[in-house]
């Protein structure tokens, strides 16, 4: 009796775990529906201008090479933006990007990820958020497959790995974004909406733009003595330690963090009854950054960084051409975008995350050696310095009449 | 009768002197910033997680089983509901049943596993809490994905409280006034004895993953309606709500000498939420954080792992000043 009440028991729950994976498998393809705007129906004018001009020779006649992205998501507000963004590339430089994504952010998943895409054969990797001294070895691993490595969304910040990883020809650069300006701005923007009594919330030690957030925030925070700070918090347990400020501090009018405040942060705000009264200041973009900026609730939100991955792309691009722009590895400034308006967010979804990409390949192109033998390594650089809203719209002013 | 009264008053002020000191040492070195009602308020609200995490662990950790993937799982169920939530808009009752749904049907999967393979129950929860993990990279819409608002009033207060007491009664019920309950606690006093009297360990064993995903669902429910968003657990992350909870459950584990055991574990996770919450309340510059509520933890459990040591020390020299005395009145 007793057995077959177990016997019921495990294949009803294999039954049931079943219907789950069933579940899973229909979810997983339907994760794309959450990406942005852009990912819309483009109209005749964004399908000219994402278009080939025919300036440039045709993909077709192009040799293919093969990428790899190392990164945590492609499905979120940021990331999935930023796939769309290298698929259509690689679509017009006949390059297959393949995605490797990390569970985690530690250097062995980074160098398992790498082996893994070189032994697949791909001509370079690009790793995104990649930092500390495990780049010796991501740079070592690519050495002896001979193929290309570039960084996104960081910088080699330890000088004794520095200058051995910009001289190596295997290595071409990095893109990494203003991430102090960023951390110092969420707190000056509070302070100069009215916020006296601030709380600073931040990722995890350990991934460099998040530190460099973190600089940044704790150095506005020095900065501006008539702002209190009254506490601060580094982890994942974001909730709890926001219950506590709001619930220790009466006087807590603002919080400062360096990832996803909306997601994060209104709904311990709501629940203290501190609506309206607790303003959000943060670094990523979301679905949710339009709506908080109406009300109010978002203070100042930054982030555009999706772009960032053009950069060591058209870097490692150019060597693979064997046209190199430049003789050493380069490291190249993004600007984050910056929005403390709804209107302002308004206008980066239209203008940069909408269906027109803030640079087109054709405008891409301009920054290959092999298509443009004018093409400068200085003029990537400045490229990179003009990103903004404004700057993308000056440039697409035809397409946007 | 009177000294067994007498003795269960003692063992309460014992218990809640921990608590206490914990408060007191935290409100005094605040300068008064942490302990008021708001903050305690809130405290309490975070211990509910906690608590129903180490109560879903208990049975387990008893029988010497830890079951590391019940903090993926955790995370799993809450991805799982916000998921429909946010892209089919699920009625309510809906969204409750998939929460707590997929918490008692992920953690029988560990349950079938661990009997399954014959393996250490940490060995085979390790890999399933990877498996898990990297499920909720691939369900999640977004890294982090916040929880349409109709769908926090389980988070809101007092519902979250009576859904707490509600909880800790049916705990207490099963645990105390049980078959299934007498049966946990004696494979936890010795396998092969409660095997020789006829009591079925695989059988108990089972039972007592899919009581722990009741626990991890409710948990995982009130959890996600207060923070009111879900992140991707990466990094063996999912561990940091386990360990904590372990935590608790040892501390419970070292006050069962004076208390129940879901009194204890109560006490236990409302000492580490307050710690949290008091070095917090300190200003301590993050990256000191860990280091201090790690000391704070080992100076918990040296003193409530040892009191019956120290007891027996007191009532050694209490004994040895009677006979000294005695010694001396017979000799004067």
């Amino acid at each position: 009796m007793k057995k077959r009440f177990l016997k019921r028991a495990t294949s009803l729950a294999l039954a049931a775990a079943m219907c789950v994976s069933i579940a899973f498998t229909g979810c997983s393809g339907s994760g794309s529906s959450s990406k942005p705007a852009a990912s819309a129906a483009p109209t005749a004018s964004a399908a000219t201008a994402n278009g080939d001009s025919g300036k440039y020779p045709a993909a077709s006649t192009l040799p293919h090479y093969t990428i790899g992205i190392v990164i945590h998501s492609t499905q979120d507000f940021l990331t999935s933006h930023l796939k769309d963004y290298m698929d259509y590339l690689g679509k017009s430089f006949n390059v297959d990007f393949k995605f490797q994504i990390i569970e985690n952010f530690s250097d062995d998943t980074y160098l398992n990820a790498i082996e893994n895409l070189c032994s697949q054969g791909v001509n370079g990797v690009i790793c995104t958020n990649f930092s500390g001294t495990a780049i010796v070895k991501g740079i070592s691993i690519c050495q002896s497959h001979k193929i290309y490595m570039g960084i996104g969304f960081s910088q080699i910040t330890d000088s004794s790995i520095r200058d051995a990883a910009l001289n190596n020809p295997y290595y071409v650069g990095s893109a990494y974004e203003s991430d102090f300006k960023a951390g110092y701005d969420i707190v000056k923007t509070l302070a100069d909406k009215g916020c006296k009594n601030i709380a600073a919330i931040g990722y995890t030690p350990g991934i460099t733009c998040h530190d460099r957030r973190w600089a940044g925030i704790l150095q506005a925070f020095k900065d501006n003595p008539n702002i209190k700070k009254v506490g601060e918090y580094r982890g994942t347990n974001w909730t709890p330690a926001l219950q506590n400020f709001l619930a220790t501090n009466s006087d807590m009018d603002g919080v400062a963090i360096t990832l996803l405040g909306m997601e994060l942060c209104s709904q311990p705000i709501k629940a203290a009854g501190k609506e309206g009264k607790v303003k959000i200041a943060c670094v990523d973009f979301s679905e949710k950054s339009l709506e908080g900026l109406k009300s109010g609730e978002l203070a100042i939100t930054i982030g555009g960084q999706f772009v960032d991955t053009l950069f060591p792309f058209l870097l490692m691009y150019n060597k693979l051409a064997g046209t190199p722009l430049s003789d050493k590895a380069e490291e190249i400034q993004v600007p984050l975008v910056e929005c403390t308006t709804a209107q302002q967010f308004e206008d980066y979804m239209k203008y940069v995350n909408g269906s027109i990409w803030p640079w087109t390949a054709d405008e891409a192109k301009a920054y290959v050696k092999k298509f443009n033998p004018n093409a400068k390594i200085g003029d990537l650089i400045d490229a990179a310095a003009s990103y903004s809203t404004e700057n993308v719209k000056q440039r697409h002013a035809q397409w946007f009449k | 009768m009177q000294s067994k009264g007498k003795s269960a008053i003692g063992n309460a002020v014992k218990v809640i002197c921990v608590p206490l000191l914990v408060y007191a040492f935290f409100a005094v070195f605040s300068h008064g910033k942490f302990g008021s009602a708001n903050s305690m308020v809130a405290i309490a609200q975070q211990t509910i997680a906690a608590t129903l995490v180490s109560l879903a662990m208990a049975p387990n950790l008893l029988c010497n089983r830890f079951d590391l993937s019940v903090g993926a799982i955790m995370t799993m169920s809450s991805i799982m509901g916000t998921y429909f939530a946010i892209k089919n808009s699920i009625p309510l009752p809906v969204f409750v049943i998939l929460v707590i749904g997929t918490a008692i049907v992920m953690n029988s999967i560990t349950g079938l596993a661990y009997l399954g393979m014959k393996v250490p129950a940490m060995v085979t929860t390790l890999g399933i809490c990877m498996i898990y993990e990297m499920l909720t990279n691939l369900l999640n819409i977004g890294w982090c994905t916040a929880l349409p608002e109709q769908y926090t009033i389980f988070g809101n207060i007092p519902t979250c409280f009576i859904i707490f007491a509600v909880m800790l009664v049916v705990f207490y019920l099963i645990f105390t006034h049980t078959e299934f309950g007498y049966n946990v606690r004696a494979i936890a006093n010795g396998q092969q004895i409660a095997k020789n009297i006829g009591i079925k360990p695989k059988k108990n064993a089972f039972l007592m993953f899919v009581m722990s995903g009741v626990f991890v669902g409710v948990a995982s429910l009130i959890n996600v309606s207060i923070s009111g968003q879900v992140a991707s657990e990466q990094y063996f992350s999912s561990a940091n709500i386990l360990f904590n909870c372990m935590l608790g459950f040892y501390v419970g584990l070292a006050l069962l000498r004076y208390c129940n055991l879901m009194v204890g574990i109560l006490i236990g996770n409302f000492i580490m939420t307050m710690m949290s919450a008091g070095l917090l309340a300190l200003g301590l510059k993050s990256s000191l954080q860990n280091v201090a509520a790690g000391l704070v933890i080992l100076v918990i459990m040296i003193v409530t792992s040892n009191q019956g040591r120290i007891s027996d020390y007191f009532a050694m020299k209490h004994k040895a000043k009677e006979i000294q005395k005695r010694i001396s009145t017979s000799n004067g």
